[in-house]
């Protein structure tokens, strides 16, 4: 059991120091440096919290939506195969799934999209 | 750059001038991934140049033009009246080590998060946006065949499906998927537009790539990119919502700085041509296409460790938003 507070809070606490207490201090030039730091200690921290479970859960879901087995990276392939060769051109669970896919992937790179284009959480997740 | 090099380019300056050469005030500007530039006076006789001098960087990416070529584009767009700072002196790699060219060097500050935001710049914005406009149907008047731009081979096929078929080339053999640019690039194919005839084509022509002062834009920059395209592709790139630097305001949607109409207004006032936002759809959906590869290839310089670097590894996490932006923009919106 690992003791409290875990890595997301220690690098959400690192931004906040970065943000507050440095940023302020810093000459204009170094600003940009700064930012992609706190940018980047954003995306680790919500990977961290976020964790394995929705990997695991697109996971499952590729392998029954394309019936296919194999590794997350094999299933993916299949998927953008199968996009390629227009089997999800006409297939809403598909196109729902690949949604899904791609949401989930923004909401640990670049979740400010969603607020910047009105989605709710539910669209989000979906 | 050494004070050898410099000794270097006053000696082939003078050799090819005929005049006295003396290079001051070298200073280190902000390149790009792909070159370097040096701001530097050069005293040529009786006159100074403030100059710029452009090298290939020690790293160059693979698909983009030579110092030589660019060079020769600059001079092709100068003579039908773009706004480019003017071509000087093609560079001998024999001088430098490297390839290089120098131009002149234009007033002004292109960086886009600046750009959009202080209003002391140009500060007509439409009227800034229409002087885009003009400028590309400018660079769209220059048609093949052009002996002096051979190096540009015009694609056997659309350009457009050049690109979707060059795209998953790349992507079948890189280590990871990515289902929804398939989707963009599949959907790209299915929408393919009608061909027109093939015309110079910027590629890169967004905020962030010309220079802006107080009155207006100084400088069309960086053409390493351009080749023979369909002119739509240019005016996709601008408006496309990953180049407005988050002015997602409509009234913004021309790079972040005007309103569309302003921009086909310009365009139309050189070109004749009458565009609409319909139009340009499918190149704002091949905007993000094509950046999402442009930023894959990008973060996998540091991914790799050829080049571990912040900014890069931050650009392979650019991928999702535009992978989103493209469903979105093709139909695939919940509840759209």
């Amino acid at each position: 059991m690992r003791i409290k507070p875990d890595g997301a809070d220690l690098l959400d606490t690192v931004a906040t120091v970065l943000r507050d207490d440095i940023l302020p201090a810093l000459p204009a030039e170094k600003h940009y440096a700064l930012r992609m730091t706190l940018n980047a200690l954003g995306i680790a921290r919500r990977q961290l919290q976020a964790g394995d479970a929705a990997e695991e859960v697109e996971y499952e879901s590729l392998q029954v939506l394309l019936d296919q087995e194999g590794s997350h990276e094999e299933v993916t392939r299949g998927f953008a195969d199968l996009i390629r060769a227009g089997g999800v051109d006409d297939d809403a669970a598909l196109q729902r799934m690949l949604w899904s896919l791609t949401a989930q992937r923004v909401s640990e790179s670049a979740p400010r999209y969603f607020l910047q284009e009105g989605l709710s959480q539910e669209e989000q997740a979906e | 750059m050494s004070p050898e090099d410099i000794a270097r380019l006053e000696h082939w300056l003078a050799d090819k001038t005929g005049e006295q050469i003396t290079i001051g005030a070298v200073k280190a500007l902000s390149g790009g991934a792909i070159q370097e530039n040096w701001a530097a006076d050069i005293q040529c006789g009786d006159e100074l140049i403030k100059a710029v001098i452009r090298c290939d960087a020690a790293s160059a990416v693979g698909d983009s033009l030579t110092r030589a070529q660019e060079f020769a584009l600059l001079k092709a767009a100068y003579a039908v009246g773009v706004t480019v700072p003017g071509p000087l002196w093609q560079g001998d790699a024999a001088v430098l080590g490297r390839d290089f060219f120098i131009m002149r060097r234009a007033a002004g500050t292109a960086a886009g998060h600046r750009l959009v935001r202080d209003k002391t710049l140009a500060a007509d914005r439409p009227a800034l946006v229409r002087q885009v406009g003009r400028e590309m149907a400018r660079i769209h008047s220059i048609t093949p065949p052009r002996e002096d731009l051979a190096f540009l081979t015009p694609p056997a096929v659309h350009p457009a499906l050049l690109f979707v078929q060059e795209s998953r080339a790349f992507l079948d053999q890189y280590h990871s998927a990515f289902p929804g640019l398939e989707w963009g690039l599949r959907w790209l194919e299915t929408h393919l537009p009608t061909q027109e005839p093939l015309c110079l084509v910027h590629r890169d022509f967004r905020t962030g790539n010309y220079m802006v002062d107080e009155q207006g834009l100084t400088a069309v920059l960086d053409w390493e990119f351009t080749t023979w395209s369909q002119p739509l592709e240019d005016l996709g790139w601008f408006c496309a919502r990953c180049w407005r630097f988050g002015q997602l305001d409509a009234a913004l949607a021309a790079g972040g700085m005007g309103p569309r109409e302003a921009l086909f207004e310009g365009y139309r006032e050189i070109s004749g041509r009458q565009v609409t936002e319909q139009d340009v759809y499918y190149w704002e959906v091949f905007a993000h296409v094509r950046w999402a590869m442009i930023a894959i290839k990008q973060g996998e310089r540091h991914i790799s460790g050829q080049e571990p670097s912040l900014e890069l590894a931050l650009t392979a996490h650019i991928v999702p938003e535009l992978e989103l932006h493209i469903l979105a923009m093709t139909g695939l919106k919940p509840d759209s």
